[in-house]
């Protein structure tokens, strides 16, 4: 059970990428058990009492080649990276892609411009937005004119 | 659904020259202490825990593990593999052991 999932990859040595691909197809059988990560642009959004939290998946991308905005209840994500393709190397596999893309994220609720917090850990990139408490009915008091 | 249970594939480009190959893997939420990279019997192993909680400590935090087996020639020379991970990226250097490699052949 443990292995179910596994298929053994040839990529590497004197197989070819046609050769490669009918081998995992093979392998797989059925597809659907153990999709294969699609990172792009991977965001989710969850929600706590007092926060939005916002994730995404950027493995490989430098804190420098991400920019956040945000602007009302909009949030702007944008992020890229490159491939570098090692000199003098041949490929036997490639599935890594380059992205560059900007996407904006309405927000549920309204935020705390000055309560967001974000870190970049381990290529996952988390937002957090302090949600702005909403206003209470208050009641106030007239004082009557003497 | 126990989420240990769940396991997806993760994108990796292979790249080879006659000094041996780079694997490189795109695992993003895998830390270090959360990877295994094996290399037993020509199989490579390479399987990370991805933690997805918003504070990644709390015990209920759903995982799920990234997990590809590959198999690899058998003139890689296993003491010399080296693993490094960074900005959740994992790259594997293979070097191809020194008896294996491509030499030029003086003529007289």
């Amino acid at each position: 059970m443990l292995f179910r999932f596994d298929e053994i990859d040839r990529a590497f040595g004197w197989m070819n990428a046609v050769h490669h691909q009918l081998d995992r197809l093979m392998a797989q059988g059925g597809l659907t058990d153990a999709p294969r990560a699609e990172h792009l642009g991977r965001v989710s959004v969850e929600e706590t009492e007092s926060d939005f939290w916002l994730r995404a998946d950027l493995p490989g991308v430098k804190a420098d080649d991400v920019d956040l905005q945000l602007e009302g209840d909009v949030l702007t994500l944008s992020a890229r990276r490159g491939i570098d393709l090692p000199e003098g190397h041949r490929v036997h596999l490639q599935e890594r892609r380059p992205f560059e893309f900007t996407r904006s994220l309405k927000l549920p609720g309204a935020v705390n411009a000055d309560a967001v917090k974000a870190t970049f850990d381990a290529g996952v990139l988390t937002i957090r937005l302090g949600k702005r408490p909403v206003a209470q009915p208050r009641a106030i008091s007239v004082q009557v004119a003497q | 659904m126990n989420p240990r249970n769940r396991v997806e594939q993760m994108p990796v480009d292979v790249f080879g020259n006659d000094d041996g190959f780079v694997l490189v893997a795109d695992l993003p939420g895998v830390r270090v202490e959360d990877l295994t990279v094996e290399l037993d019997k020509g199989l490579l192993t390479v399987a990370g825990l991805r933690r997805l909680g918003l504070d990644g400590e709390n015990p209920d935090t759903p995982t799920f593990e990234y997990r590809r087996r590959f198999q690899v020639p058998d003139e890689i020379d296993g003491e010399r593999v080296a693993a490094r991970l960074e900005h959740g990226v994992l790259t594997v250097t293979l070097p191809r052991a020194e008896a294996h490699k491509p030499r030029r052949i003086p003529i007289s």
